[in-house]
């Protein structure tokens, strides 16, 4: 993904910020223009809690060009905890960091941190994001 | 092992290829072809989120389960009136869980059902006698086409050592985005 454009998503990638639909209150992760379920394009931003679990995971071991130097690594879907968004069950995809394979289980409860995602190009742009690590 | 629990032959690898077919008005069809003609008699498309964390549930293809709903209700036919089906077997869990949402297995007895034979030739439903996208390869942009290929020689009569006896409605179905959108495609040799 070339920069800009990994730029542009730095609000939901920094800061876990998402769009709830001010008419029914379903909350979207990323952001969207327009909510599947009421239709309404009126959205007022949240941001998600920092801690959940996780729902199902895999071992990534062939890995995409950007991250081989990081395989193998757990890739898993995360539902957060209600906390302050008073919704339970959003769910977000994040590589689950710092965690023994074999110790993996799902329920498992993870907190989610900032940290470096990967290095772009040859001029070694680094993109940060959020991963999830076993609490 | 690719992603556990997903060894390499699990997975469909990316090759070239390509594939054509001619569309004609069944008139005008049945005038030109020396060959019999196989009309499209069903065709359904539907979407679902393409990102898997926002689905209700991992194993629905709800995409599938709609598309296929609208293409039997035009073709006015059932799961079980359908006598071979090319599907988008990208990953072994893929066909298993689109031969559920294509009505030929319950939810959750594709594995086991696929496991006892049901999709082998001879089987109550054939699926992918041309070897599905693992085994013939996955040229992403002629794979679809393919799938209307293989249907199309089974309808015939012209596949050969895989032929499907007695094959008059085949099904196709071709989905991208990991199931975020497919179609579903129904076929009778007129």
């Amino acid at each position: 993904m070339s920069s800009p454009r990994y730029w542009r998503g730095i609000p939901q990638r920094y800061r876990l910020e998402a769009g709830k639909c001010r008419k029914c209150g379903k909350i979207y992760f990323p952001p969207r223009l327009i909510c599947d379920e009421c239709k309404s394009r009126e959205f007022e931003k949240v941001n998600l809690p920092k801690e959940g679990k996780i729902l199902t995971y895999t071992i990534i071991r062939v890995a995409p060009s950007q991250c081989t130097d990081q395989a193998p690594y757990a890739m898993g879907i995360v539902e957060l905890s209600a906390g302050s968004t008073g919704k339970d069950g959003v769910k977000i995809l994040s590589q689950i960091a710092d965690c023994d394979f074999d110790k993996l289980e799902i329920g498992m409860p993870v907190r989610i941190e900032f940290r470096k995602i990967y290095q772009e190009g040859e001029a070694g742009i680094i993109c940060y994001g959020y991963k999830c690590v076993p609490v | 092992m690719v992603a556990d629990p997903l060894r390499i032959l699990d997975c469909s690898p990316i090759t070239d290829g390509a594939a054509a077919v001619i569309l004609a008005p069944l008139d005008l069809a049945k005038k030109i072809s020396k060959k019999p003609v196989v009309k499209i008699i069903g065709s359904g498309h539907a979407t679902d989120t393409i990102a898997l964390h926002s689905r209700k549930d991992l194993t629905e293809i709800k995409s599938t389960e709609r598309a296929a709903k609208i293409a039997y209700e035009m073709a006015s036919k059932s799961p079980d009136e359908i006598h071979l089906a090319e599907v988008h077997d990208c990953f072994t869990i893929a066909e298993i869980c689109v031969i559920e949402a294509l009505g030929f297995a319950e939810k959750g007895k594709g594995g086991p059902a696929t496991e006892h034979g049901m999709t082998t030739l001879g089987g109550k439903i054939p699926v992918n006698t041309s070897g599905g996208l693992k085994s013939k390869g996955h040229p992403v942009g002629a794979t679809g086409v393919a799938q209307a290929i293989e249907i199309t020689k089974q309808l015939r009569g012209e596949a050969g050592e895989r032929q499907v006896k007695n094959a008059k409605v085949g099904l196709t179905q071709n989905m991208g985005g990991s199931g975020g959108s497919s179609l579903v495609h129904i076929m009778e040799v007129v």
